[in-house]
């Protein structure tokens, strides 16, 4: 008999076994991981499974340079990368700002990434490598030319590869990014929209200014760069409106110290917004709005299970919760309103375990939340 | 890989421990099938199964998502039976085929072959496939291994390279040594199952 012919005989023989089933193993897992203290108590969908599809997150934006009115002409890169972190990879496209940092959760590791220019075509990348529990592991950087590959590795302690950072620094033009520019959450930008509104004159003197006197500027690189400020589309067209009207009457002016001191004020006001707010796509933006407008109708029930699990069940604590709720996939205002109810109910002493409708209802609206939070 | 395990893997990895609960839902019973047909135990295999998951959960950070999520469930079940064979140097002469447990109605049992069949011919066919579990179950673990995956996983010979860590021709061998293995001890008694040639 050959060996096909064998390889038949033995499918013949074996198709109509079955798999051996086990008995329910998940009881044992969960308490087993449970003693270890890795399972944390979520039904929540995370950040991460909401942008699966990517694979990689972006969980905190922190704006440096760039974020000053007076120098906002930073140059925008859009860069391809991919991190491999214990046999994992990583990959995702980087939106920054110049001097801008930005956080990455790869596996296991937090990295933040600084691409900054160092001449007009070479860019500096900085990178701090960060461990779960946040100690820094590493702090490399390397200056190379925007469009080539850049690789950083970094070897453990007995010399084989621990971390892989790879990116191709680009630049892009701030204007075709207008729709996938990672933005503010919307309550912060109608914030750092109205605080802008107020200086709206004083800014667009000091615009016209270098643009029709200093001549360092073009009002069509304004124009593009603008696009990558946190206002409200409005806003900005009213801004434009005004420096055009300004450079067409011949009466931009170099702005006093007064001025001046109004537009620093205003820095620090939008710093003290804008500083570890995370940031996000417009599609990430639509996705956690539609995730909290599924689970909206259940808020009380879903502040009653929490505030059980917390006072009854003893499983996580408030303070636990709390930090975990981080990752959760939903908007901050949601989460805070959430853990004002949690925080009602423990005071009141009336956690309960939830009634089966109710159970119901929260299960119901966590499958439509967790659905309307997928990457489409 | 499946879209819903790299879900649940990412879910994991953000903060939700239970998700995990997919995963060992969707893959308990192949790797439990596994197990036992290597530690011939269904306490034992049960245990290796759990230890297996375990160390899935703590190493999800590590998952390579190049790979299969039950490819590499795959590997670390089978490295953990390895150990515990080598480690209390277990012999299995259970069958494969009929699972663990002499009782009749046993979530083991054997199911009739041909629903429908002849008393005589149900009869029959159990006989054969009782002897052919002996027969399995006292090949080497690493040629088990390779036919249990084969024949009843269904799992193409790429898949069980990677699951074995060996090269596609090595899994080739070892499935053609099981198989004359299986050959020589059940021909003698089941000559018309492997007719249309000798021994290779």
């Amino acid at each position: 008999m050959d060996e096909k012919n064998l390889e038949n005989a033995f499918n013949r023989l074996c198709a109509d076994t079955g798999i051996k089933k086990s008995r329910d193993l998940w009881p044992q897992v969960r308490q087993r991981t449970a003693a270890a203290g890795a399972i944390r108590p979520s039904r929540r969908a995370a950040w991460v499974l909401a942008a699966s599809a990517a694979a990689f997150v972006v969980i905190l934006s922190i704006p440096g340079v760039s974020q000053s009115i007076m120098t906002r002409l930073a140059r925008l890169f859009s860069s391809n990368y991919s991190v491999r972190v214990g046999g994992a990879e990583y990959k995702g496209v980087l939106v920054s700002v110049e001097g801008e940092t930005r956080e990455l959760r790869a596996g296991d590791r937090y990295v933040q990434v600084k691409v900054t220019s160092a001449g007009e075509r070479a860019v500096k990348v900085e990178l701090l490598v960060y461990s779960r529990d946040r100690k820094l592991l590493a702090k490399p950087s390397l200056v190379s030319v925007t469009g080539k590959a850049l690789e950083i590795k970094i070897s453990g302690g007995d010399g084989a590869e621990d971390f892989m950072f790879r990116m191709v620094p680009a630049e892009k033009q701030p204007g075709s990014y207008s729709a996938s520019v990672y933005q503010l959450p919307d309550a912060v930008l109608n914030a750092t929209d109205a605080i802008q509104r107020e200086t709206l004159d004083t800014t667009a003197m000091y615009w016209a200014w270098r643009i029709s006197v200093m001549h360092d500027v073009t009002y069509e690189q304004f124009e593009k760069y603008a696009f990558a400020w946190d206002l409200l589309p409005a806003t900005r067209d009213l801004l434009l409106e005004r420096i055009r009207a300004l450079v067409a009457s011949g009466k931009a002016r170099r702005l006093d110290q007064r001025e001046e001191n109004i537009l620093k004020d205003t820095e620090a006001r939008l710093d003290a917004l804008i500083t570890s707010t995370p940031r996000m796509t417009a599609d990430f933006k639509r996705r956690i709005t539609a995730s909290d407008e599924a689970l909206r109708p259940v808020a009380k029930i879903e502040a009653m299970y929490w505030a059980w699990r917390i006072a009854e069940k003893k499983d996580v604590t408030y303070e636990e919760l709390l930090k975990l709720s981080a990752n959760w996939f939903s908007a901050e205002e949601t989460k805070a309103a959430l853990f004002r109810n949690i925080k009602a109910i423990l005071d009141s002493g009336k956690a309960r375990p939830l009634t089966a409708p109710e159970q119901a209802r929260y299960e119901k609206a966590l499958f439509k939340a967790r659905e309307a939070g997928k990457h489409k | 890989m499946v879209e819903a395990d790299l879900e649940a893997v990412n879910s994991v990895l953000g903060g939700d421990g239970e998700a995990f609960e997919h995963l060992v839902r969707r893959y308990q019973h192949v790797l439990f099938d596994l197990a036992l047909s290597l530690l011939g135990n269904v306490e034992e295999a049960e245990d290796a199964v759990q230890s297996a998951f375990i160390k899935i959960y703590s190493s999800l950070a590590a998952f390579d998502r190049k790979r299969s999520f039950l490819n590499w469930a795959y590997t670390i079940t089978l490295n953990i039976a390895r150990n515990r064979l080598r480690r209390r140097q277990l012999i299995s002469f259970i069958p494969f085929l009929s699972g663990g447990k002499d009782d009749g109605d046993s979530e083991y049992s054997i199911e009739p072959e041909e629903r429908g069949a002849s008393p005589d011919l149900q009869l029959s066919a159990g006989i054969l496939r009782k002897d052919l579990g002996q027969a399995v179950a006292e090949l080497p673990p690493d040629l088990k291994a390779a036919f249990v995956l084969f024949h009843i996983h269904r799992q193409p010979a790429k898949e069980i390279a990677e699951i074995m860590e060996l090269t596609p021709n090595a899994v080739s061998i070892r499935l053609f040594k099981a198989r004359e293995r299986l050959m020589r001890n059940l021909a003698p008694k089941y000559p018309e199952q492997f007719a249309g040639g000798g021994p290779v």
